[in-house]
């Protein structure tokens, strides 16, 4: 079961949703997982401590809360608007230094190996 | 604002459906190294804006990321000959993108280091205060102003960050680099991915305290 999951096989993924859960925040057991939790949510845990975090995140509150941290955080970087390179194409100014530089030493160009 | 760039891995990202099909990565180089001097150029125009975008969240100046970007496709350019196909081309260019930024940035440090060892306070202001470095607001809406108060929270933040869990966190969330991609880019073991990204994720969580709380909802 991965994070997705998780988040939609407890409906609206509220933390406040588990009455029955422990509030308290993070156990010591909970920071042994924290590393761990943070590869869970990318997808990238796998073995005995994908199945040892499996186990131990349906009755976790604070572990589940801490998943949902981390997916405000990627909701929030994937945001970033992505911008153009400046007022002229890259190429263009590249093609100009690299014309110079094989002006300048003809052992260094021309535009190919 | 842009969504992020999804299935990027492997260097080709999905295009619209009525784009021209794009010549891969390996073709490319290939076409360059038997003489093909346009397909160096479409390689720089298939990446200069990832390249750019991902120097630009590195040194935080537009400027400098241009100029870095342009040295990143130079080192391409005259390393290309020597590229193996032991990773992926993609791979290959962020290691180059990588260690520019790591470069300038280190460069950048021992320059202050210098000018506040030897100068008084102001001496240096002329030099700082380009006009590029002030953005001109006058036209932009509100939408757009809330959206880059957020972006500007944000990249106040991953600026915050160290180099090495800035450019593993930039790797991983703005760039969808896997975990196998991002130890290939930084040379480093899986695990150390692991837990830069962990110990990243952990001072952005203190740093984006405040955005967290008021957009609680987002993560549903
Ligand atoms: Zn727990």
């Amino acid at each position: 079961m991965g994070y997705r999951t998780l988040v939609e096989h407890n409906g609206s993924g509220n933390v406040s949703d588990y009455p029955s859960l422990e509030v308290k925040g993070m156990s010591k057991q909970c920071k042994e997982y924290s590393v761990d939790l943070s590869a869970y949510f990318d997808g990238e845990l796998e073995g005995e401590a994908l199945l040892k975090l499996e186990a131990h995140l349906p009755s976790c509150i604070a572990c589940r809360s801490d998943l949902q941290k981390l997916q405000r955080i990627r909701n929030a970087l994937t945001s970033l608007a992505s911008t153009p390179p400046g007022k002229r194409p890259i190429l263009e100014a590249l093609r100009e230094k690299l014309a110079k530089e094989t002006e300048e030493d003809p052992q260094k160009g021309p535009l190919v190996c | 604002m842009q969504k992020k760039q999804t299935a990027v891995v492997g260097g080709s990202p999905i295009l619209p459906q009525q784009a021209p099909p794009l010549r891969k990565d390996d073709e490319l180089i290939a076409s360059f190294k038997a003489g093909d001097s346009t397909a160096f150029d479409d390689l720089v125009l298939k990446y200069e804006r990832r390249v750019y975008n991902h120097c630009l969240r590195m040194v935080s100046d537009e400027v400098e990321s241009y100029d870095l970007a342009q040295e990143v496709f130079l080192k391409v350019f005259r390393k290309i000959k020597n590229y193996e196909h032991t990773y992926s081309f993609y791979t290959w260019l962020y290691r180059i993108t990588v260690n520019c930024c790591i470069d300038y940035l280190r460069k950048k440090r021992r320059h202050i280091q210098e000018v506040s060892l030897s100068s008084s306070p102001g001496e240096d202001q002329g030099e700082v205060c380009k006009d590029q470095d002030i953005p001109d607001l006058t036209f932009i809406p509100e939408t757009a102003l809330v959206n880059q108060e957020l972006g500007d929270t944000l990249n106040a933040a991953i600026a915050q960050l160290s180099e090495k869990l800035r450019v593993i966190i930039i790797l991983k969330e703005v760039e969808g680099f896997t975990y196998e991609e991002i130890a290939e880019v930084l040379a480093c073991s899986r695990g150390t991915v692991k837990s830069r990204l962990f110990r990243a994720r952990e001072r952005l969580k203190e740093l984006l305290a405040d955005y967290m709380n008021i957009h609680r909802d987002s993560a549903k």
